[in-house]
């Protein structure tokens, strides 16, 4: 008996040590099917598709905005090393790398860009190795939305900045 | 032979300027504790000790703000990390990788734009005064893990020697691959 009561404080001791170390649930995203349940438990819609060339990636929504999560460094023994969060905006006249550089020059985390479509592509990237607490993804996840939709009233001030009887391009 | 320009300059002290005038989200302040063994830019000690242990030189020191400010180096370049969303110099949100290069002619919008739509991480850009900056943005709220965090130090890591190889190719530095003869 005195052996019990012995081991059962043990018991009661260990879980207090491991506790300090593990105070945060940690998020597995090296898998497509993983992300896609951190989203939905974040409150975001999540579905998992496939790209042209096979690659399984996410299709989510933001604000009323579509966004995709895209996989990196995937490996059959370790999953994928990191996500990229992705999202675009159709060409118009007025996107120039000088206007993505007004936005990269003052704003955070996302990165724009004009792509060979003259479109604005739209990326953040996050590191998933060794997993995220909970608290941190959420706290990405926020980033993202929020510096979107900044994006989009960054966007809306430009337009209303260009001339209005504006030449058509390449005249 | 000797008017190549050999070296992109990093830039230091201009550096801590531009970490001012950035515009911030409201939602700003990580008053919630760092967990045991994460890392939180509310708690800048917890920032050092993994950028000593990666094996880079950290000094904490402050910005021109008063908020707390690391400065680093590593193979490729100097680097500061700044820390953002604090409250009274405290319970600061998330960090900002920074490395900046100085002035010079090639440092145009369309140069950053090639590096904004090929590459990854690093968000590329030209300064009012001409510099060439590079910046790394990390969410720190909720802590990251000690694994994870090392990871975000080898993207920045590993993001900077791809710059360093994309300024050789882009701007045909002597080291780069044989381009067309001239003419």
């Amino acid at each position: 008996m005195r052996l019990n009561w012995l081991a059962g404080l043990l018991l009661m001791a260990m879980p207090l040590s491991a506790a300090a170390e593990e105070q945060e649930p940690l998020l597995d995203l090296s898998a497509p099917h993983l992300v896609a349940k951190a989203l939905q438990d974040a409150g975001y819609k999540a579905e998992i598709a496939k790209s042209k060339s096979g690659d399984p990636y996410i299709k989510s929504a933001a604000n009323g905005s579509d966004f995709t999560v895209e996989f990196y460094g995937c490996e059959l023994a370790n999953g994928c090393g990191s996500i990229q969060f992705y999202s675009w905006r159709k060409k118009e006249s007025w996107y120039t790398p000088a206007l993505a550089n007004r936005w990269n020059t003052r704003k955070r985390f996302l990165r724009i860009e004009i792509d060979e479509d003259g479109d604005i592509g739209m990326h953040l990237d996050v590191a998933t190795v060794g997993k995220l607490t909970k608290a941190n993804f959420a706290d990405v996840i926020d980033w993202w939305s929020v510096m979107s939709s900044d994006l989009d009233d960054f966007l809306a001030k430009e337009e209303e900045a260009q001339p209005k009887a504006a030449k058509p391009a390449g005249s | 032979m000797g008017d190549f320009k050999t070296m992109r300059l990093p830039v230091l002290a201009a550096a801590a300027l531009s970490a001012l005038c950035l515009a911030v989200p409201a939602s700003a302040e990580d008053t919630a504790p760092c967990g045991g063994g994460l890392v939180c830019a509310n708690n800048p000690a917890t920032v050092t000790a993994a950028l000593e242990k990666a094996k880079f030189k950290p000094t904490l020191t402050k910005d021109a703000e008063g908020d707390p400010m690391i400065e680093s180096e590593e193979s490729f370049y100097k680097f500061q990390v700044y820390f953002y969303g604090c409250k009274d110099h405290k319970n600061c949100d998330s960090l900002r990788f920074e490395s900046s290069f100085e002035k010079a002619p090639e440092n145009t919008p369309d140069f950053a734009n090639k590096w904004n739509a090929k590459k990854r991480f690093l968000q590329a850009y030209v300064r009012n005064d001409g510099e060439f900056v590079v910046a790394y943005d990390v969410a720190t709220i909720g802590g990251l893990n000690q694994t994870n965090f090392g990871d975000v130090l080898d993207w920045w890591h590993s993001q900077l020697g791809e710059l360093a190889t994309f300024f050789k190719e882009e701007l045909k530095l002597p080291d780069a691959k044989p381009e067309k003869p001239k003419g």
